[in-house]
């Protein structure tokens, strides 16, 4: 009998782990969609019927944007959600789709670690100067990438490791 | 050698499926490091890419098509489209076409119509006796319709990967003319195929009927009003006019319609994030490929070989469209308007080509390409929804098939049919 998910009880925890950060990683995604459309609506009433453009609005709209675009795309990774040319692979004979997947799903790993690596390093690198117009440093700027490449790195290994019968589609 | 290597491994990349945001991150990293510079720089280009202002108008559009797509205006602007065209021969197809354009005013995308439009229009049009497989090409080719008109954000990503350089409001005015034209030819390609299949049309309501579907269906057509006219005259920025779409999207499905339950909003604002997240990380990620590619010169050399081919503006045109009709058929939209861009634009601008116009037939071509196998998203939804294989979906699509191709080559031939309106609206 082959090993799934529901056999393995560690393999299914993790997944279900991975799961739930997911989840999590779209809801923060979303809030901070809410928050880009409060920011601007903020800045189109304060120039149209308050007559005094705030500065703080770009800055926070595009740390938000940040927000929205890394942990959407780390729920992205998680549900296989990305753009790609996914229809060769498809075609190939099953242990030969497993190898290119699980290739597929290591370069996610690297490219993941590294955004997590040069984000963590430009958050440090720029924390003690503040972004022109609003009370908030150059570094939360990357925090995001920093965060959400690290959360794409994890999840990209989860399904690396995920037992094959559940983590090949047929 | 360079070259070689960013080009080599960002196709090996796809190829073994690697998505398209880490194939371009990957051969850029891949292409610095063969160069010796510090892999630094494609950190510091990413986050630029990822910083850019001009860039979050695109979620916010997309966040408005999601509440209006979920929050009940579809079904008045095709109960309004019906009372309009339903008397004519294939009724419920002219229906289905002339929807997608009002709706593909709303929404600004092709997915969104497609499930907003074919959700409703494809069943009706089974029940009634058109057969699936015509329902489904209906309604994935009316789809394409909403790429051309405001609030299309394919228009913002294409002048957000052009460096912003190009005018927003100026595109959303160039693709009015061969949105209408897409759709005249649409209707007379299921006029044809209905006179052939035997297919009838609807009863006319009556004038009073039409002017009562009119005006339930009008708070979502001001919504493209407001938009175009918004950033035409200057008034709105694009990110204000996108956050002024929320808003409105908000008042009209929540208080104006009463659809807006918690759920549909749960549904609308996570759909939005998802999708603006994807467009958004191969945006982000592609910005040191744009990079390497200004560095390594590739544009001047693409107008150089081009020219050693031909050095006639139509002729450099037409091959750039054959170009993208192929990748069109491997690559999705987003992905292929951001990649495309950097190396094509300079080739087309060398060429006289003006770049409002190129820009139109590059959406024009990459969203034909939507419908074509075999990625072909548009396809792949309507299809589903239509409850055919993409096989059988394939049989009867070739009339529509050539009535886009034949609205996009007259557009490449007759670039006034893009640039008259913008022109017109400036002086």
């Amino acid at each position: 009998m082959t090993a799934t998910a529901a056999t393995l009880p560690h393999v299914g925890v993790t997944q279900r782990v991975a799961e739930r950060a997911a989840t999590w990683a779209l809801l923060l995604a979303a809030v901070a969609l809410v928050g880009i459309a409060a920011v601007q609506s903020w800045q189109v009433f304060a120039r149209y019927v308050l007559n005094d453009s705030p500065s703080w609005t770009e800055p926070v709209a595009i740390l938000l944007m940040n927000t929205v675009m890394m942990f959407g795309a780390a729920c992205g990774v998680h549900r296989e959600a990305h753009f790609g040319f996914f229809i060769g692979v498809h075609a190939t004979p099953r242990p030969v789709r497993m190898t290119l997947l699980a290739v597929s799903r290591l370069v996610q790993v690297g490219v993941g670690a590294l955004l997590a690596l040069w984000g963590m390093k430009l958050t440090l690198e720029t924390w003690d100067f503040p972004i022109a117009g609003v009370a908030l440093p150059q570094g939360a700027s990357y925090l995001p990438i920093a965060l959400g490449g690290a959360l794409i790195a994890l999840l990209s290994l989860e399904l690396l490791l995920r037992a094959p019968d559940v983590a090949v589609p047929e | 050698m360079a070259v070689a290597i960013l080009f080599g491994v960002l196709g090996a990349l796809l190829v073994i499926g690697v998505p398209v945001a880490f194939s371009l991150l990957g051969a850029a990293l891949a292409t610095v490091l063969y160069i010796g510079m510090p892999t630094m720089v494609v950190a510091l280009q990413t986050a630029a890419g990822a910083g850019s202002a001009s860039l979050i108008a695109i979620p916010l559009f997309i966040f408005a098509g999601e509440l209006m797509l979920r929050g009940g205006i579809s079904d008045r602007l095709i109960s309004f489209a019906a009372s309009l065209v339903g008397r004519l021969r294939g009724g419920l197809g002219q229906v289905n076409v002339l929807s997608s354009l009002f709706f593909g005013g709303v929404s600004g995308s092709a997915i969104a119509d497609v499930s907003a439009v074919g959700g409703t229009m494809i069943p009706q049009m089974v029940n009634r006796g058109y057969s699936r497989d015509f329902a489904v090409n209906v309604s994935i080719s009316a789809a394409l319709v909403a790429l051309l008109v405001p609030p299309s954000h394919n228009l913002i990503l294409f002048s957000a990967s052009a460096g912003g350089s190009i005018s927003i409001a100026d595109l959303f005015a160039a693709g009015i003319v061969p949105a209408l034209l897409m759709t005249v030819a649409l209707m007379f390609t299921v006029r044809m195929i209905a006179a052939r299949s035997g297919y009838g049309s609807e009863g006319f309501p009556g004038f009073a009927e039409v002017a009562r579907r009119l005006v339930s269906a009008l708070p979502g057509l001001l919504l493209v009003a407001l938009i175009f006219i918004g950033i035409r005259a200057g008034v709105f920025t694009a990110i204000e006019s996108a956050s002024i779409a929320v808003c409105y999207a908000l008042l009209v499905t929540g208080l104006l319609y009463r659809k807006l339950s918690r759920a549909v909003f749960m549904h609308a604002v996570t759909g939005a994030a998802r999708t603006a997240s994807l467009i958004l990380f191969v945006i982000a990620s592609a910005a040191s490929f744009g990079w390497l590619l200004a560095y390594l010169q590739v544009p001047g050399a693409a107008v150089e070989a081009l020219t050693s081919i031909a050095d006639s503006k139509i002729v450099i045109l037409l091959l750039l469209v054959a170009i993208l009709l192929v990748l069109g058929t491997f690559m999705d939209l987003a992905p292929l308007i951001i990649i495309c861009t950097p190396v094509f634009l300079p080739v087309a601008k060398a060429f006289g080509v003006d770049p409002v116009h190129f820009g139109i037939v590059l959406i024009m071509t990459a969203g034909i390409g939507l419908i074509t196998p075999p990625v072909g998203s548009v396809l792949f939804v309507g299809a589903a929804i239509g409850k055919i294989g993409v096989t059988q979906a394939l049989r009867s699509i070739w009339p529509f098939y050539l009535a886009c191709l034949g609205v996009l080559l007259l557009v490449v031939l007759f670039p006034q049919l893009s640039l008259w309106l913008p022109y017109a609206l400036k002086h």
